[in-house]
């Protein structure tokens, strides 16, 4: 997969859109899939998804591949772009007063129904980052320090502390079922 | 969200690139005098363009909406949820010299099927995903479970191959294939094609997944007719035979009683009520590895009422399983790790061929491997006792 991507890789970096569509054409599933992870609306996993793709192309003079693959880079930036929009999503339902709260709550809880989504989208973004890469999308943690630039000793320490918060707020959150 | 759920529709895929195509002529580079303007613009511009379908797309960039893209199909997701089954093998005297299995293929993916021949079987550019690294299961039973994915679009087709020995296949396994397309019924239309028969003692399946228009009866059959020919070049698979040193399966009855449920941080531990259930089914052929493996789900809790918390953690073994322990310890993750009375042990990512995987400790005494598999939240190392407990407990 990678030879692929490398050889749209050097498209897009001397400005092919055409090879940004190639990218695109073939990692929007996974892509998708790992927004809806995180967002409660399709409609924002969409948006994420496109935000990434246009962040990628904006910064193609420096993104960082790996294993000559854009793609961690990608879910890295959807992640980023996700959390932008359930925050500004979070602001944007809060004033609509009519909108029934319990139809966000009964969607989130049916893709997530153990609630550790919920607990991961609330940690911070560089713990976020290495919990998606790692666990849920499966990368070493050479990529994953590749991929943010950071030493693997650093992709550990964020990992555990990830998870210890992840159990803290898995315990309250099952408290609160109780 | 696994690989059945919902993605875009073609429609989308369209609209959405589209918008991205469009988008490239008005981003200049990161760099560029007033980029990060333009590029926070156009994120304010799409977030009602993406919403807003085609037409949206069209009047606000002014451009045409493009013919159709190929889109991505759901396919069936299969994770092999292990069920307790005794060791199929019985022989009760062990040889002098442990005779280890044969397997399929030479034990090699690539031998069954190259990525080119597995590309014609589902009418798309297809890759070997191979596991991480393997518990033994597949090994002791003389076996083989490969899967190809596609390369140009994510989960939108699958190939898989499965052989093994005849003798180690279950009747509800064999007699559940339907030879032939069957429609799975997803919103997206997606067939699944199988092939199976006898060659040389060994049962062989193989198995597309895919849009119809690619996916095939003949590209399936083709890709069958194939592995067969290969198959026939390696000697013919036949199961480990069961030594005196390889573990009884679990007893996970006896095993909760004697797991410290304070050792991980709770005041209880008892089996998980859905003990045993598997999402695949008796018949799929992801269980025929079932027979050389044993489970049980612990489920440790604390507190109660709104101070309640619990956590799952699950023990497998593979008798026999050792064999697979060095692709465990070759992994690229692979930390070492203690687990009192091991010969080794070292800790791992999940074996997951699709996605990522909570970490694993993984154990051997040189002719078994055992599992121990925590919560992905937890710090894999925090099971450390319960591995030590139950290694403890192993025996013949």
């Amino acid at each position: 997969m990678s030879d692929d991507d490398a050889e749209l890789w050097e498209r897009v970096r001397a400005g092919d859109e055409s090879a940004l569509g190639g990218l695109f054409d073939r990692h929007e599933a996974r892509l998708f899939r790992h927004a809806r992870r995180l967002l409660t609306t399709r409609e924002d996993a969409k948006d994420a998804v496109t935000i990434a793709f246009f962040e990628l192309w904006r910064k193609r003079a420096s993104v960082r591949l790996v294993d000559g693959s854009p793609l961690p880079w990608l879910l890295n930036t959807v992640s980023n772009a996700a959390r932008n929009l359930e925050r500004s999503g979070r602001r944007y339902r809060a004033l609509i007063a009519h909108t029934p709260v319990g139809d966000h709550a009964a969607a989130a809880r049916a893709s997530d129904e153990s609630g550790v989504l919920a607990a991961l989208k609330r940690l911070p973004a560089r713990e976020q980052s290495v919990v998606v890469l790692t666990i849920l999308e499966g990368y070493p943690e050479r990529v994953a320090a590749e991929t943010l630039g950071i030493p693997v000793g650093t992709v550990k320490s964020r990992l555990a502390r990830a998870k210890s918060k992840l159990r803290d707020e898995m315990a309250a959150m099952e408290a609160s079922w109780a | 969200m696994g690989m059945n759920d919902d993605g875009l529709t073609p429609r989308e895929h369209s609209e959405m690139r589209d918008i991205l195509l469009a988008g490239t002529q008005r981003i200049r580079p990161a760099g560029a005098r007033g980029n990060r303007i333009v590029a926070g613009a156009l994120a304010l511009v799409l977030i009602g363009a993406v919403s807003g379908a085609a037409i949206a797309t069209a009047a606000i960039f002014g451009t045409q909406t493009t013919a159709t893209t190929p889109t991505p199909s759901p396919v069936e997701t299969v994770t092999p949820t292990p069920v307790p089954t005794p060791s199929p093998t019985t022989t009760s005297v062990p040889p002098e010299v442990p005779a280890e299995a044969v397997l399929p293929f030479g034990g090699e993916c690539e031998s069954a099927l190259t990525d080119a021949e597995a590309t014609t079987a589902a009418g798309m550019p297809m890759a070997l995903s191979d596991y991480r690294w393997r518990t033994g299961a597949d090994e002791v039973l003389g076996g083989i479970d490969c899967v190809w994915l596609s390369t140009e679009y994510y989960a939108a087709a699958t190939v898989k191959v499965f052989a093994f020995p005849v003798e180690v296949v279950p009747s509800e396994v064999s007699e559940a294939v339907v030879a032939g397309c069957v429609d799975l019924g997803y919103e997206t239309p997606t067939v699944q094609c199988s092939v199976a028969g006898v060659v040389d003692e060994t049962w062989l399946l193989v198995r597309a997944t895919g849009d119809p228009s690619g996916t095939t009866q003949a590209g399936t059959q083709a890709a069958f007719d194939r592995a067969s020919a290969n198959l026939a070049a390696f000697p013919a698979a036949s199961p480990a035979v069961r030594t005196a040193a390889w573990w009884a399966p679990l007893d996970c009855d006896s095993l909760v009683g004697q797991i410290d449920a304070g050792s991980y941080g709770f005041e209880r531990v008892a089996l998980l009520d859905q003990q045993g259930s598997t999402s695949d089914g008796g018949g799929a052929p992801e269980t025929i590895a079932d027979a050389a493996r044993s489970w049980c789900d612990f489920h440790f809790t604390a507190g109660s009422g709104d101070d309640s918390s619990g956590e799952v953690v699950r023990v497998t073994i593979v008798p026999g399983g050792a064999i697979a322990f060095p692709t465990a310890a070759a992994t690229e993750d692979a930390t070492p790790f203690s687990v009192a009375g091991a010969q080794d042990a070292v800790i791992v990512a999940g074996f997951d061929r699709y996605e990522g995987a909570g970490s694993v400790i993984v154990a051997t005494d040189g002719v078994n491997v055992l599992m121990v598999t925590p919560d992905f939240i937890r710090e894999t190392t925090d099971a450390g006792p319960i591995a030590d407990t139950v290694f403890a407990q192993m025996h013949p």
